[in-house]
């Protein structure tokens, strides 16, 4: 977590999906502060999208953080994936759902909730 | 009698039949233990085809499973129920901790997610998609012994 989800009707190429896995975790990361680790990012493709989108983006992200926080991170995530697309931000349809830390267990621990990272034990071990 | 559905995204060919009957069987069984014998566990595999998945921006070997409990579910009873489900993976996959991935959401948040998933699909299609999804799940039932497709749609 977070999970991204990007869908599509056709293929994007592997060389774009790579760039595009690597700008979801860089904007992701640069703007929540979570630490990469935990950045999924999976596609899916032969969806028939709502009829403006080319691309969807479904974000299951950690619960907790401020509405100001998610709104930047929605818009900027928007208009760098058009970027990297070469479409309008018009033609992005992303959404963020929030899951509590909680509910999730990787690398064999539940999450910390976010901003507590630091304080977390177990996370701070592997990143030693 | 409780119907609960259980989806597991698996890296595509990563898990063989035997792999794949022996921990519907345990998952089931884990979750009755923990949570009462009056659950029916049914299971979806999806496959995530290869190279469609990335972990820290590298391709990814993970293993997604959504397995949802009761609404309210104290931590207490969630998170050891979390870990035994976790450790049991990894023992009868090989895997290590870092690919599984569990997510054990309230039911009816659940339902919203899935919600979600499908709101990404246009209205006119939506139920054909859906109904799609539940053929290519049956139709892979009858070729590998049990409900499977892929994340493409």
């Amino acid at each position: 977590m977070p999970l991204y989800t990007v869908s599509t009707k056709n293929p994007l190429p592997e060389s774009t999906r790579e760039k595009l896995a690597v700008l979801i975790m860089d904007v992701h990361c640069g703007i929540t502060g979570a630490p990469e680790t935990f950045v999924n990012v999976t596609y899916a493709h032969n969806a028939v999208l709502q009829p403006r989108a080319t691309v969807n983006v479904l974000g299951a992200v950690r619960k907790g953080r401020t509405p100001d926080m998610n709104d930047t991170l929605s818009a900027d995530m928007t208009q760098r994936i058009a970027e990297l697309l070469e479409l309008t931000p018009y033609e992005i349809d992303l959404a963020l759902h929030e899951v509590p830390a909680q509910w999730v267990m990787e690398g064999g621990e539940i999450l910390p909730e976010p901003g507590e990272e630091a304080l977390c034990e177990w996370l701070q071990k592997e990143h030693a | 009698m409780k119907t609960v559905r259980v989806i597991c995204s698996i890296q595509e060919g990563s898990l063989g039949y035997s792999n794949i009957k022996q921990l519907e069987a345990v998952i089931s069984s884990t979750y009755k233990a923990h949570f009462g014998a009056d659950y029916r566990l049914v299971f979806a595999w999806l496959d995530l085809p290869y190279r469609q998945s990335y972990i820290a921006g590298k391709l990814s070997s993970a293993s997604t499973v959504q397995l949802p409990v009761e609404d309210g579910m104290p931590g207490d009873k969630r998170h050891p129920f979390m870990s035994e489900i976790c450790a049991k993976w990894q023992h009868i996959t090989g895997c290590n901790k870092n690919e599984i991935i569990l997510v054990s959401p309230d039911m009816s948040e659940y339902e919203k997610m899935h919600e979600a998933f499908d709101a990404r699909i246009d209205e006119k299609v939506r139920k054909k998609t859906k109904l799609k999804m539940m053929l290519r799940l049956v139709a892979g039932y009858f070729k590998k012994g049990y409900l499977n497709t892929s994340t493409d749609l």
